[in-house]
């Protein structure tokens, strides 16, 4: 909070530091019996998480083991059953979806859900509204700072002007990933951002995460592919059927018996992990 | 200009208070808030604004702010109790709701008037102040179609669930939607019962829902623009057309139909992406640089300037 | 038990004026707001008619669900497909389904206060005289119980339809998911044909009951039967025949008491307080499957 600009100062965290072991950094999130049960079906059922400050968390699990609805509870698009969220030392399990943003969390789409007829620039423009007057500047002319900076990250600068809808589905994804940095979040959570992409776009994203992280931005990321995981995360949580089955280094994780077998499905040989 | 001005008074009027009742459906729908309780609020306001005039003798400035406050009020409570509702129940209860204010209206005993209505309500309404109210409220209207009040209003609408993580309060604005569209419809119901002197059961029918809804699908539903346009149209069609007065009822609702299918953004709507596709025309086309690219070479750029140049 | 009579005829326009309305909005997710100018103009094409030629009042009957039946496809062919082939969105589609519905009403009403200078028109021209029997002490005439007779074999006839046959399988998965039911090869198009033609029959009907029973009808009291309808399917529950039939009869016995009770100037507003009363507190209606209603 010490600058405008931005919320989570400059914390060096590399890999290098012991962020993939959760409560020996300060926790960015923690995630106390999470539970959400629609009628009888227990789509979380009492997960307990705790993200590391400036690191890149990952969830991993199959169809139906509840990331999704993890997601929406963090962000409180749905109702918790019970249980507890803090993120940065503030309590908000019962805070409306609205105020999410203000306390630091931003977040992606797993599908993208851009507003078609405002141009590119405008709904990037869109994660800049979000934040606080103070820390807005809007110029007479042209886009603010923030704004047509993340367009430059993320190398949308050529096509600002233009239409989701004129896109690619890569590129809008990564409009996506604009709008949400550009809200200044001190945790960025990313739904199956890659989702669509080619090879040497999923290589992009995933080397603009770790700029962030190398920046201090807390990271998590849900994600089917395991190899873009064991590229891009600091820990890895896999889940299965809305509780959380293992934690830990992301070799480690891929590598643990029952998370082939929920995940990966059995026979499945840990190549990645090995190597 | 000023005999056309004096003999056509009646119509400007009309127009006038045609964009305000219009205005009082467009602001909800721009929020994705399909309400037509505009129309109860301006029979409230209507109704109020008479009983104001009638009983206190108040002058017209005051009279209009509490007629817009009162419907405003009634607006917030019918918006907590409804604003929940999706798409075409919340259409139908805010219909009830105005016919509900229809039924009060017709019992409502020497306060309304019954089935008579009021008359001789006459305030100190000039066409000066009749004139600069609806352009101050234009003036606000169109505050909230530029920079980041519009994007903020444009996500409730397509995608509230974004909204919400874009940091937006969705429910205060659903509800603030309710009381501004209650504040516009009482407004320009006090203004009809200002400049007609009179109110009646046709002041709250359910015949004033289908001439605001009109009036915006037609001209254009998500900016101001549009009401104005739609206002404009179907006040001076009859007295522009003939044969459009005995069949005025035929004619309106053949432009419905056709609007309603060939017209999804109403005259304002259609002019935009016109000037869009202009526009599109002169810009480069889209297409992400790859950063080993190289450059455009100068031969391809020289004809060019070359050709601007002459 | 004189009010027993009146809330049995009652009830039974309100039903088959609403069956129609509900099955549409059920099934192929058409909530036709111009079901009240289908009604008023079968009765009035009846009415033209009777201008004409001298006609029985069965042969009246028919024409009028012919009227209707003609009336509501049209405007399915002409306006909602159309609307639907151009819509962006479904949500896009259910406003300017509306909203059409609103314009297209217009069309037939503008033509029949016209033709009528706004007076209420009847079918005396017919010369049908409605036999009245008193048992009892109670008063029965044969339009109420033609009324009665036509309204709830209508219902049953359209329940057993729905529940029990394969086209009405095939429409119902329609009102679930019409994407689903899609895949399975279910043509949209032909089903949405065939309901707008009933539900535009029934109302036809409806108008030439309702008008044989009050004895005259007004060019606009199409309008207050719709939202009275809407009040009866949500106070049923959307896609729910029983519903319907247990809405409309609540509705019918609230007017008549409101009726009994007050001066009457009220009576319209039961209907209007009863949507409220549902819409809060029992969004999906008394029948009605669960339904995402809220936002």
């Amino acid at each position: 909070m010490s600058s405008p600009s931005t919320r989570h100062g400059t914390v060096p965290a590399g890999p290098a530091d012991p962020v993939d072991v959760p409560g020996t950094g300060t926790a960015v999130l923690e995630i106390r019996d999470l539970a959400v049960h629609y009628g009888g079906v227990k789509a979380v059922d009492g997960i307990t998480m705790t993200l590391a400050e400036g690191g890149i968390s990952g969830i991993i699990g199959p169809n139906g083991s509840g990331k999704s609805t993890l997601v929406a509870a963090l962000t409180r698009l749905t109702r918790l059953t019970r249980g507890e969220l803090t993120v940065g030392g503030t309590r908000y399990e019962r805070v409306r979806p609205g105020r999410v943003p203000g306390l630091g969390i931003a977040r992606t789409f797993q599908t993208v859900r851009l507003l078609g007829d405002l141009s590119v620039a405008a709904n990037v423009q869109l994660g800049y509204d979000a934040r606080s007057r103070a820390e807005r500047r809007a110029p007479l002319r042209g886009l603010p700072g923030p704004v047509a900076e993340a367009l430059e990250r993320t190398g949308l600068t050529d096509v600002a002007r233009a239409r989701p809808s004129e896109l690619s589905y890569g590129t809008q994804r990564r409009v996506e990933i604009a709008r949400a940095i550009v809200m200044d979040p001190r945790l960025l959570l990313l739904d199956e951002p890659t989702a669509g992409m080619n090879a040497a776009e999923r290589v992009e994203i995933s080397a603009l995460m770790r700029q962030l992280r190398s920046e201090g931005l807390s990271q998590l990321l849900i994600e089917h592919d395991v190899q873009m995981m064991l590229d891009t995360c600091d820990h890895l949580f896999a889940m299965a059927q809305g509780r959380l089955l293992t934690e830990g280094r992301p070799a480690d994780v891929v590598a643990d018996p029952r998370v082939q077998e929920a995940y990966l499905g059995k026979g499945w040989k840990a190549d990645a992990a090995d190597q | 200009m000023s005999a056309f001005y004096a003999s056509n008074l009646v119509l400007v009027q009309a127009t006038l208070v045609a964009i305000l009742l219009a205005l009082s459906i467009q602001v909800p729908l721009r929020l994705g808030v399909f309400s037509l309780a505009g129309v109860g609020s301006y029979g409230i306001g209507a109704y109020v604004s008479a009983n104001l005039v009638l009983r206190e003798e108040m002058g017209a400035v005051p009279t209009m702010l509490v007629s817009g406050l009162v419907a405003a009020a009634v607006g917030l409570v019918l918006g907590v109790v409804i604003y929940r509702l999706a798409g075409l129940y919340l259409a139908m209860a805010t219909i009830a709701f105005d016919l509900t204010v229809g039924v009060v209206a017709l019992n409502g005993g020497e306060w309304t008037g019954g089935p008579v209505g009021l008359f001789g309500v006459f305030a100190d309404l000039t066409m000066g102040l009749l004139f600069g109210t609806v352009v101050l409220v234009l003036v606000l209207v169109h505050l909230t179609e530029v920079g980041r009040l519009a994007r903020r209003i444009t996500t409730v609408r397509e995608d509230p669930e974004l909204a919400a993580s874009m940091g937006v309060n969705v429910r205060a604005y659903r509800l603030t939607a309710f009381v501004v569209s209650g504040f516009l419809g009482g407004l320009a119901g006090c203004l009809n019962t200002l400049t007609r002197s009179a109110v009646g059961l046709q002041d709250v029918s359910f015949h004033l829902v289908v001439v605001a809804l009109t009036t915006i699908i037609v001209g254009g539903a998500l900016s101001w623009r549009g009401a104005v346009i739609g206002a404009v149209l179907f006040t001076w069609l009859p007295s522009v057309l003939e044969v459009v007065g005995e069949w005025q009822e035929f004619v309106y609702g053949l432009i419905v139909v056709l609007a309603a299918i060939f017209l999804p953004t109403g005259l304002y709507g259609l002019w935009c992406s016109a000037r869009r596709r202009v526009v599109e025309r002169f810009r480069p086309p889209v297409r992400p640089r790859r950063p080993d690219e190289p450059d455009v070479p100068a031969a391809t750029v020289a004809p060019e300037h070359e050709v601007a140049a002459r | 038990m004189q009010e027993l009579v009146a809330i049995a005829s009652l009830g039974s326009v309100y039903l088959l004026f609403a069956l129609g309305l509900s099955t549409a909005w059920g099934t192929i997710g058409i909530l036709n707001f111009a079901h009240g100018a289908i009604f008023v103009s079968a009765a009035y094409g009846c009415y033209e008619l009777l201008e004409v030629r001298q006609l029985p009042v069965l042969v009246l009957a028919v024409v009028a669900v012919l009227i209707g039946a003609a009336m509501s496809l049209l405007m399915q062919v002409l306006v909602f497909d159309q609307v639907r082939r151009r819509a962006s969105s479904e949500r896009a589609a259910e406003t300017r389904i509306l909203i059409g519905g609103i314009g297209v009403a217009m069309l037939p009403i503008a033509l029949a206060s016209h033709q009528t200078k706004n007076l209420a028109f009847g079918l005396s021209a017919s010369g049908f005289e409605a036999s009245v029997w008193t048992i009892g002490g109670v008063r029965v005439s044969s339009v109420q119980v033609a009324t009665v007779v036509c309204a709830v074999g209508a219902a049953a006839a359209l329940a057993w339809y729905l529940r029990r046959t394969r086209a009405g399988l095939a429409l119902r998965s329609l009102g679930v998911d019409d994407q689903v039911a899609a895949l399975m090869g279910i043509d949209r198009r032909r089903y949405a044909w065939a309901t707008m033609a009933v539900a535009g029959g029934l109302a036809g009907l409806a108008g030439v009951l309702l008008t044989l029973n009050l004895g005259a009808i007004s060019a606009e009291s199409g309008d207050a039967l719709l939202i009275k309808a809407f009040a009866c399917v949500v106070l049923g529950g959307v896609g729910s025949t029983l519903g319907v039939v247990v809405g409309c009869f609540t509705l019918a016995a609230s007017e008549v008491w409101v009726l009994t009770q007050t001066s009457g100037m009220w009576v319209e507003a039961v209907s209007f307080g009863i949507i409220f009363a549902v819409l809060l507190l029992r969004p999906q209606g008394i029948f009605g499957r669960q339904e995402v209603r809220r936002v």
